[in-house]
């Protein structure tokens, strides 16, 4: 093989692939929150081998595959997403064991100690919220299972604290607010 | 053909000509591009519960039920026990002084039984060892069946909130199914007399049942300040119905509920009960009691009555007659709010 | 009659074996494995690509202990069986093989591009590519464009949650990578041109009895993998699909392990 043909097909494949990395990141949106224990960012797309074992282990469902607009190169690799459930490492099904960090192989997702977890916080917008908006609504306040990540304002308003708030995402689940008020962001997050 | 291209070996294979292709590749593409867009337009809830909810037409309304509510007055049994007292005694107690559960229960009735199994704390839930003593009473009546059952809190999945608080376990000893309503069909009931809903999807069993027997924990509530008999009736409802009460009006989609599926019997689990916070994370009481009646608004009038005074708030009655879904149940007849006209029975037992 | 039979049934089992083992592992039966094919578990063995556990080794700047013995396991395998994996279990080759033959554009860029990647070198340097943008770019690369990837993800994922994602798009891609330019299966996919190295010294090989041999090239033509069994060489490629053997119009093919050089 020429040498000029070598170069030619090696650096082909070097663009195409810098280039599903780059271009994306002219959209990407926020930043993904990713399952309990998972390693930061870089390393955790760097190890990440798409294997999906997560997302089928995952016991409420609530650990979804990447898509497009989540970024190109992260596809296949596992997001928290509240619209399908929340997170029970911290209460409920996971509280033993993250079932998710045991089936990982590649050790993208850590199993960390229930005290170290911490996903990500919620963020509330009061002009959704139906009890921000006078109506007898404390769903979010119920669910919650970390006392004092929302306290009450008023003893009917809720009022979220991001230190506590763990980001397990139950209350951005159960919001019953169409569109909801409650968003799951990565703010906060521990990782290893 | 073009130059350069392989030889004749290609020709020995299948070909698949460049139209094929082609179309083959729009059609795959217009595919998946079709199938995606539907992903967009239609977002699938991935709660299998939700998706569940196209309702069957079929109408029942509240003469269903054995019992009909009355205004002229109610009766509710408050049993209190020493520390020593097992719930099974305070159980039969309190039927006794209702007039016998052969009286109470038609017999041939088919039964549902409703504990409050919300969340995966125990103590949010009611006791399994109450329920047990309920459902041993009631098959002395002889009833077609009894069947348990629970929608739990949305996000919370109802067959791990039966398991870890030992409600599946303990109440399946005697025989009696506990199911988990999630699973259930949903159907479409009318709401005649309702104010915040003309009709509420309910699920199957509970509407097909004859006599319900509601059996809450006495607990506190953030939204509708106590959840007892009246508001434990929301785990018959599908989670998109949970959503809609909270949408347009907790306090009285609460009222309207239980003017059509008016629970016949009501056990309140007063053994353990939440203060100061609910329906969790609360400071756990130990009154050893237990509240009955054929009157849900009564009974909860009287519990609540109960839970404040434990509290040691000053006016307990006065907090009691201030909480708005019992009040709004009383309006539409479900029952009698007024502390007047309810007959309360205290039994002792030490 | 015999010969039918057989002919059917190996057919028949290559074409199902892949789906099977997709639908096993889509809807886990008996909770013994999770995931996709990429690391596969049954009950308490696990095997992983190789060619994952390279990529993600170098883009972690680092060893992935946890796919070291998963990948060894399928190195072993291999070098033993050959790439039977690209033979059997693989359903991304069905669908290269099936429509290999569509020639797309006609432009003296791809002609080049043809003549470029028919040589044999063409894989290694994908692979080294590949490799060489996963230390760089710090990411799997391969794992985001691999057709078994692809289909495995978006059948857990329309099986689980009933949506699929734009990355099937890179089926037709590659599909379209294949009959302009050169076979995927023996000239361009990575996984196979790392499995072939392993796959070099294999003992269970094709052979050409040459008594029986009329040098028709049946074989040759049939072959999917581009093994030129007349002359002996690429049988690090063979992936024991048994086509040239069952196909031999005078049955000059023998299995058998491989003689001492």
């Amino acid at each position: 093989m020429k040498r000029r043909d070598f170069l030619r097909l090696f650096g082909v494949g070097l663009v195409t692939f810098s280039f599903f990395d780059i271009l994306p990141r002219v959209f990407r949106g926020r930043p993904l929150v990713r399952p309990p224990g998972s390693r930061v960012e870089d390393l955790f797309n760097a190890v990440c081998v798409r294997c999906v074992r997560c997302v089928q282990i995952c016991p409420t469902s609530v650990i979804a595959m990447a898509t497009l607009g989540d970024g190109f190169k992260e596809l296949g690799t596992p997001k928290i997403d509240p619209a399908r459930g929340s997170c029970e490492r911290i209460h409920g099904r996971c509280a033993e064991q993250a079932r998710c960090a045991q089936v990982c192989p590649t050790g993208a997702i850590l199993d960390v100690q229930k005290e170290n977890v911490k996903l990500g916080s919620t963020v509330i917008n009061t002009g959704k919220c139906i009890a921000w908006q006078g109506g007898p609504c404390l769903t979010c306040y119920e669910v919650c299972p970390v006392i004092g990540a929302i306290t009450l304002f008023d003893e009917s308003r809720p009022l979220f604290n991001e230190n506590i708030c763990v980001g397990c995402g139950r209350c951005a689940y159960a919001c019953p607010a169409e569109p909801k008020a409650l968003t799951l962001t990565s703010k906060g997050e521990r990782r290893t | 053909m073009d130059q350069g291209q392989p030889e004749e070996e290609k020709s020995k294979r299948s070909t698949v000509s460049r139209r094929t292709f082609l179309k083959l590749l729009i059609a795959g593409a217009a595919a998946v591009g079709g199938i995606m867009s539907l992903d967009f337009l239609y977002p699938k809830p991935t709660n299998p519960e939700l998706r569940t909810v196209t309702p069957t037409t079929a109408k029942v309304t509240a003469s269903t039920f054995s019992t009909t509510p009355s205004s002229k007055g109610a009766s509710v049994v408050v049993v209190r026990g020493s520390a020593s007292v097992k719930p099974a005694v305070l159980v039969e107690r309190a039927l006794e002084s209702l007039g016998g559960v052969e009286k109470i229960v038609p017999s041939g009735a088919s039964i549902f039984v409703k504990p409050n199994v919300g969340f995966y704390d125990k103590e949010a839930a009611t006791d399994p060892r109450v329920v047990v003593a309920v459902v041993n009473c009631l098959k002395r009546a002889l009833p077609s069946q009894i069947v348990a059952g629970e929608s739990s809190v949305r996000g919370n999945d109802t067959e791990y909130a039966l398991q870890v608080t030992g409600m599946r376990s303990i109440v399946g000893e005697t025989g009696v199914e506990v199911r988990d309503l999630r699973k259930d069909q949903a159907v479409n009931v009318s709401i005649p007399k309702g104010k915040a809903m003309s009709s509420v999807n309910v699920f199957k069993t509970v509407r097909d049942s004859s006599f319900i027997v509601d059996m809450p924990r006495l607990k506190r509530h953030s939204a509708t300040t106590i959840t007892i008999s009246l508001k434990n009736m929301m785990g018959t409802v599908p989670d998109s119905e949970k959503g809609r009460f909270h949408q347009v009006n907790l306090n009285q989609c609460i009222a309207d509920l239980n003017s059509v599926l008016r629970p016949s019997l009501v056990i309140i689990d007063a053994t353990n009960v939440m203060t100061k916070r609910g329906p969790t994370g609360g400071t756990m009481v130990e009154l050893n009691t237990v509240i009955a009646s054929l009157d849900p608004v009564a009974a909860d009038i009287v519990a609540a009555e109960e839970l404040f005074k434990a509290e040691g708030v000053t006016d307990p009655a006065a907090s009691a007659g201030r909480v708005e879904h019992i009040q709004m149940a009383a309006e539409l007849g479900v029952g009698v709010a007024d502390r007047s006209k309810i007959e309360i029975v205290e039994v002792k037992i030490s | 009659m015999k010969d039918a039979y057989m002919k059917r049934l190996v057919r028949v089992g290559r074409g199902f074996l892949p789906v099977l083992i997709l639908l096993f592992i889509v809807y886990p039966v008996l909770e013994l494995t999770y995931g996709s094919i990429c690391v596969l578990t049954v009950g308490t063995i696990t095997v992983s690509c190789p060619l994952g556990f390279l990529q993600t080794s170098l883009a972690s700047h680092g060893l992935i202990l946890g796919l070291l013995i998963p990948a060894s396991a399928i190195v072993v395998a291999t070098i033993l069986l050959g790439r039977l994996f690209c033979g059997w279990i693989c359903p991304a080759g069905p669908i290269m093989q099936r429509f290999g033959n569509v020639h797309m554009f006609r432009s003296p860029v791809i002609t080049r591009l043809r003549a470029v990647s028919s040589d044999d070198k063409t894989r290694a340097v994908l692979l080294l590519s590949v490799l060489a943008a996963s230390v760089l770019l710090r990411y799997p690369v391969f794992c985001l464009v691999c057709p078994v990837g692809i289909i495995y993800r978006n059948a857990i994922s329309l099986a689980r949650y009933g949506s699929i994602g734009i990355d099937l798009l890179f089926i037709p891609m590659l599909i379209f990578l294949e009959g302009s330019l050169t076979p995927w299966c023996s000239h361009i996919c990575p996984l196979g041109a790392l499995l072939s190295i392993f796959s070099r010294k294999n003992p269970i090989v094709p052979a050409v009895n040459k008594a029986r041999c009329t040098s028709c090239s049946i074989c040759e033509k049939v072959c999917k993998m581009k093994v030129t069994l007349l002359s002996g060489r690429n049988l690090e490629n063979c992936s024991k699909c048994l086509d040239c053997s069952l196909q031999c119009p005078t049955k000059a093919i023998e299995w058998k392990k491989r003689a001492q050089a």
